[in-house]
């Protein structure tokens, strides 16, 4: 490059001059007969290049004001003459020459805005004015759009379209979408045309319209023809927008149809004859389905429907777990009433309500409050169990049965009380365990499985125990039956098949250890016993419970010989008449030594029950003290195997007692460890908090009784593990 | 991007698949160009083929070769601008560098208008 040339740079970097008069005349006059040609849809005799080029001239010449005014004069006389035009066109012609007419303007326009380039881009934003495009459509809003013969007659006709096809008439949808577009490209930023020309007045008739229709269709219908007809106007609203609205109206149409066809109505909805409730109390999962999707697009519905869901969950439950509807003192039917509930809830829950976790969350709720009506309910459940466990879920599949168990456990985890459930399940499962019948060890395996899933780890650790302490027990008396017959001492007794449970006490529901008298074989057998499990397990201690033992005996009765299956109680009692014919109850008991009621259970069950070993001398159920017994000559079964097993088949009433006074008594630990534990950590709390706290450490367990909390405050400042600050009473200090 | 700066290098001034011819300075030089490639680059090539309206267009027979007059620029200066729309990359001598600034301005490609 050679520097030499540096001369001619300097020559055309000079601003290009001011155009004279004459000159601008000439360009402008070129230009105006252009855009007379464009708007006589002549463009094609026009060159691109000739046109755009005078713009550019005149824009460098410094005449882009003079332009830009001068376009906008010619494009407002335009727009006007159109609309002069337009507004003379008769209604049946009206809205397609008037969509003609638009998509004309529009192309010349963006034709327009092709060759005027060089003014929007250097005059019109650097002047920060509107570019051309935008100018032509503002001429179209101002001239075209709200000229007095257009503007509502245009609305009029668009809205009157719509009605008709809301009346199921079909119009020309295309026209449509072309003329509503019309309003949303006139509107910019600054201007919206179209929401307050348009969508207000269009909303407006849209809710006076859905007023109208719903009012007189909720009269005359069920709640269930009622939302169907009223999704399908929601529907027909959705495709309306997708076909001729715009987008943003989507939201705002739907909620006026909303608000007009289901807020207006919403009591009546819920509560009319043929509304929610009934729709849940006839298990109408489809209508319910609907009525919960309609709600829940409307402000609070879903809390309506939750109101109504919970006050018919709480009332039917409040029914359902009434103690009259128990018959002959046989829960299940309760039971299995408390699970049908649960499970309509759930089923409802799956197919009408979407699994929503909210209103699960609310149905959980009114479960946690019905169940926890009835204090028996623990109870009641437990012995629901055995009667399974003990049929071993009888007539179902693997896949029933777990399911079975899976909706127990669910009104498990709804008890407040769970150490109730607690106590009585172990009950039950010992008494399984220990009745000597067979029973199914997976079965029993799995429900443990998954109340400890329910309720965690230490929550079944004794149960687990009990498992443990049946396993060694079988080890230790395989040991037991070796040593018997290496040992010698078999020689001298009777042989007897004896079977020891050893059970780890605190493991197993403690009953009171009692004596009765053995007589002399038996009493060997358990001195061998005792001699050989000591030798093994040096310093624990064995107390012996006769009265959960079983026994199978042979016996004759007149020619025919039968194997008798009872309780060790009802063996001792018998096995007294091997040397006496006739014997009183006074006699029995004290010759046995064993309590009265339970001798009294045992006797019963042999001279009362279906099953008649023993006469009795006196009529009547109850047995007296000088009542004698006889060993019943006359006694024929068809089996030679009979099994006298009364006792044990139902819980009694004194056992009940225990287990709830033993359940009491771990509470009353349990506060009171957890009220040291507290003091402990905190050293000084007030009153309240120190109940807030306990209670908040014992929820999961069971939910204790404030004043029974005050109870065992008082017992542990008596037991100085506490003391009350003298000037404050309601503060407690701990004593270390 | 290299390489594909260079394969499109060649399609600068080549007939292959051109669509417009412009005939530029007095002597009505011929330059090959692709609409698209230039609306691409320029606003106003954009909107001179944007629609088919007018007069260079319109007038076409069916295939024939669009045909734009440009009198007012150096055949030197608009093969410059034509391969600059090509390649975005300039090349530009002291020479020239008022006449394609001009026609940058002109022809609505800020960039090249900056690189000057």
């Amino acid at each position: 490059m050679s520097w030499e040339n540096i001369s001619i740079p300097v020559k055309i970097l000079k601003p290009p001059k001011e155009l004279e008069k004459p000159q601008v005349d000439r360009l402008w006059g070129l230009i105006r007969d252009a855009v007379e040609e464009i708007h006589q849809m002549n463009a094609s005799s026009l060159s691109f290049e000739e046109i755009y080029w005078t713009c550019y001239s005149l824009v460098i010449g410094g005449k882009g004001d003079l332009l830009y005014e001068r376009l906008i004069q010619i494009i407002g006389q335009h727009a006007t003459k159109q609309a002069d035009m337009i507004s003379k066109i008769s209604d049946e012609y009206f809205l397609v020459i008037l969509n003609a007419k638009w998509q004309q303007f529009k192309l010349q326009h963006l034709m327009m805005q092709d060759i005027f380039m060089y003014l929007d881009q250097f005059y019109a934003k650097k002047k920060q004015k509107s570019p051309v495009f935008q100018l032509s459509m503002q001429q179209w809003r101002e001239k075209v759009l709200l000229q007095e013969n257009i503007k509502d007659r245009l609305l009029k006709m668009l809205l009157g379209l719509i009605h008709m096809e809301r009346n199921s008439e079909v119009i020309d949808r295309v026209l449509m979408k072309s003329l509503i577009q019309m309003y949303l490209e006139v509107s910019n930023k600054e201007l919206d045309f179209y929401t307050t020309e348009f969508e207000e007045k269009f909303l407006l008739t849209s809710a006076r319209f859905y007023h109208v229709e719903s009012q007189d269709f909720i009269s005359s219908n069920t709640c269930g023809t009622y939302l169907k007809k009223v999704s399908l106007r929601l529907k027909e609203e959705s495709f309306r927008v997708a076909h001729y609205l715009s987008k943003s109206t989507g939201p705002k149409l739907l909620k006026a149809c909303e608000d007009e066809n289901l807020k207006e109505h919403a009591k009546t909805l819920l509560s009319m004859e043929s509304g929610c409730l009934e729709m849940i109390k006839r298990n109408k999962s489809d209508d319910l389905k609907l009525f919960y999707e309609l709600f829940t697009r409307i402000e609070g519905g879903q809390d309506s429907i939750i109101e109504v869901l919970v006050d018919f969950v709480k009332a039917q439950g409040e029914s359902v777990v009434k103690e009259e509807t128990i018959k002959e003192k046989d829960p299940s039917d309760l039971i299995s009433n408390v699970i049908g509930l649960r499970d309509r809830c759930e089923i409802l829950l799956k197919k009408s309500f979407g699994n929503s976790p909210v209103l699960a969350k609310s149905i959980n709720d009114a479960c946690v409050y019905f169940i926890n009506l009835n204090d028996r309910l623990p109870e009641y459940l437990c012995s629901y169990l055995d009667r399974k466990l003990r049929m071993a879920f009888k007539g179902m599949s693997e896949e029933e049965t777990n399911l079975a168990m899976v909706r127990v456990l669910q009104i498990v985890r709804f008890l407040k009380n769970k150490d109730v459930f607690k106590k009585f399940y172990e009950h039950f499962l010992a008494k399984r365990l220990l009745s000597g019948r067979a029973i199914s060890e997976e079965l029993e395996r799995l429900m443990i499985s998954k109340i400890k899933q329910a309720c965690g780890q230490q929550f079944t650790s004794k149960m687990e125990g009990m498992f443990l302490d049946m396993k060694l027990s079988n080890e230790t008396i395989d040991g037991f039956k070796n040593y018997l017959s290496t040992s010698g001492s078999l020689e001298k007794l009777p042989s007897v098949d004896v079977n020891v449970r050893v059970l780890t006490q605190g493991f197993w529901p403690t009953l009171p250890a009692q004596k009765a008298l053995l007589g002399e074989v038996l009493n060997s057998y358990c001195n061998i016993f005792t001699e050989y499990y000591l030798s093994a397990h040096n310093g624990r201690k064995l107390l012996w419970q006769y009265n959960i033992g079983t026994a199978e005996i042979q016996a004759q009765i007149g020619s025919r010989k039968y194997i008798l299956v009872m309780s060790t109680y009802q063996l001792l009692a018998l096995l007294l008449f091997n040397s006496t014919e006739k014997l009183s109850f006074k006699t029995i008991l004290q010759s046995t030594q064993i309590p009265a009621y339970d001798l009294m259970r045992a006797l019963q069950a042999m001279s009362l029950g279906k099953i008649k070993i023993l006469k009795k001398s006196s009529r009547g159920k109850e047995i007296n003290d000088d009542d004698i017994f006889t060993i019943n000559r006359k006694f024929r079964s068809k089996l030679r195997r009979v099994k006298i097993l009364a006792v044990l088949k139902s819980e009694t009433e004194p056992e009940r007692n225990r287990t709830r006074e033993k359940i009491d008594e771990d509470r009353r630990l349990l506060i009171d460890a957890a009220i040291v534990r507290t003091m402990k950590a905190r050293k000084v709390l007030m009153h309240n908090d120190l109940i807030i706290e306990v209670t908040k450490q014992l929820n999961s367990r069971f939910t204790p009784k404030t004043s029974l909390i005050k109870m065992r405050i008082e017992n542990l400042i008596d037991r100085d593990y506490l003391e009350r600050f003298e000037n404050e009473r309601r503060k407690y200090k701990y004593k270390a | 991007m290299r390489q594909h700066n260079n394969l499109i290098k060649n399609f600068v001034n080549n007939k292959d698949m051109a669509d417009v011819v412009f005939l530029v300075g007095k002597e009505q030089t011929r330059f090959y160009g692709h609409k698209l490639i230039l609306s691409i680059t320029s606003l106003m090539f954009k909107g001179m083929f944007f629609t088919c309206q007018w007069k260079e267009i319109s007038h076409n027979k069916e295939d024939e070769i669009t045909k734009i007059r440009i009198p007012d620029v150096d055949p030197k200066v608009f093969l410059a601008v034509l391969s600059y729309c090509y390649q975005q990359k300039p090349k530009i001598t002291l020479d020239m560098v008022f006449d394609l600034y001009k026609i940058a301005d002109k022809y609505l490609i800020e960039k090249l208008k900056k690189v000057c």
